[in-house]
């Protein structure tokens, strides 16, 4: 084979020229998209306390810290000047393709009232049917038109936590039978989920305390 | 013209003939919704991709080309999911976003900028992704439609059975996907061959085996 002329430097500079542009171009609507991004996702946890926590008019943050070293953001949530029950948001990194975000609804004494995914990036269809709350519809509300039901729909894997408490150990992954937490398919993503709401729960109980002074 | 927006829906359809894609396409289409939101956004992302690379075909030097188009995939990917993250309708980034980060790996973006738009103009090119696009979508909402259907009795997340309540696992998973892929593509065979031998004449596949592809550029020293 004959010795071939190849530029090298200019090849290098080329493509380092081409990368150059991309990562300011990526720097500028980085920095130019952030605080809309911000205002899109204040917006969306305010919707998720909603969702997850009885009616309120005043909440506080407070952010703890898990065994596991993560850190959980609290909401406690007064009404009235009363407080009314909690919620905790944590990131757990042990979803199948990336970060999921877990926030859980409790009551006073740490009883799980409501589970809800806030972020996800798992697979659709196999992590997701595990994450996301939809209402099944059937072809026949379709035709009979009605009105959209209102409140969460119902999710039998994230609903299985309603009014547990985070005991010793985090909660085994059930996928048979009428009681189940865990989705064929989508272990890892059930277990992630476990882990988090375990993560805030725990948490939760072991701070009860500190909670109730921090929302004065 | 017009050959190169429909090539892309049957004749050289990016999921059944070209068999490009195949991560995203047995992954995602568990249902036809899902299937629809992965067929969109990369639509979405094939027309930038292809633009781009089009109109600077003519200044990237051959050596260097691919890793040159995966940098400008890779940041056209980022900039539309910051973008649709901070301006689109949270329904719509709700519905899409999920599956902008599997863009990245789908290697239909990068095989139409390294086939096509590396070497035609940019209206071509913009057609050719708009054909891709849309067969690569409906490639994916009928794999997901009927993966659906025979899991869950249901079609675009609406039940047409009620009272199905027990899932077909094997549909919802990545081998169902095979199968349901398998079928398709046998079906794909069949119609083909029979339009050919109605015609008279011998059904042979698109050349697009390794002789028609310049890839690797084995045939040629540059």
């Amino acid at each position: 084979m004959n010795a071939q002329k190849i530029n090298i430097p200019k090849l290098g500079i080329f493509l380092g020229v081409i990368a150059a542009i991309a990562a300011g171009l990526l720097s500028f609507v980085s920095a130019s998209t952030e605080t809309a991004i911000k205002v899109n996702l204040q917006k969306k946890t305010d919707a998720a306390l909603e969702q997850v926590l009885p009616a309120f008019d005043a909440v506080d943050t407070m952010i703890l810290h898990s065994e596991e070293g993560w850190p959980v953001r609290f909401y406690m949530a007064k009404k009235d000047g009363a407080l009314v029950g909690y919620a905790g948001e944590v990131i757990t990194p042990e979803g199948f393709s990336g970060d999921v975000t877990v926030m859980v609804g409790l009551e006073l004494d740490g009883t799980i009232r409501t589970v809800i995914v806030t972020a996800n990036t798992e697979t659709p269809g196999l992590g997701t049917a595990v994450t996301d709350r939809k209402v099944q519809k059937t072809i026949f509300d379709l035709v009979k038109g009605g009105q959209e039901a209102s409140g969460l729909a119902p999710n039998v894997y994230l609903d299985w936590y309603g009014s547990k408490k985070a005991e010793n150990e985090r909660w085994a992954i059930i996928k048979d039978g009428e009681e189940i937490n865990g989705k064929t398919g989508a272990t890892i993503t059930s277990a992630a989920i476990g882990g988090a709401v375990y993560a805030i729960g725990k948490t939760c109980i072991e701070n009860l305390e500190e909670l109730s002074k921090g929302a004065e | 013209m017009a050959n190169e927006f429909s090539k892309g829906l049957w004749k050289e359809n990016p999921v059944l003939v070209l068999l490009l894609g195949m991560c995203p396409t047995l992954a995602v289409t568990s249902s036809a919704t899902n299937g629809l939101g992965m067929g969109v956004a990369t639509m979405f992302v094939l027309i930038g991709s292809n633009v781009v690379i089009s109109a600077m075909r003519k200044i990237v030097p051959k050596k260097i080309r691919i890793p040159v188009y995966i940098v400008v995939i890779a940041t056209f990917v980022t900039v539309v999911d910051l973008l649709m993250q901070a301006y689109a309708p949270t329904a719509l980034y709700d519905a899409l976003g999920i599956f902008i980060p599997l863009i990245v790996v789908n290697c239909i973006v990068l095989g139409r900028a390294e086939a096509f738009a590396s070497k035609n103009s940019v209206g071509k090119s913009v057609l050719d992704a708009l054909g891709m696009g849309l067969g690569f979508t409906l490639a994916l909402v009928a794999l997901g439609g009927v993966r659906e259907f025979l899991a869950s009795g249901s079609l675009f997340e609406i039940k047409l059975i009620p009272g199905w309540t027990t899932d077909f696992m094997l549909m919802t998973s990545a081998p169902g996907a095979f199968i349901i892929l398998g079928l398709f593509l046998a079906g794909m065979n069949a119609m083909n061959m029979r339009k050919a031998k109605a015609a008279g004449k011998t059904y042979k596949s698109a050349s697009l085996d390794c002789s028609s592809c310049n890839i690797c550029d084995l045939g040629g020293v540059d």
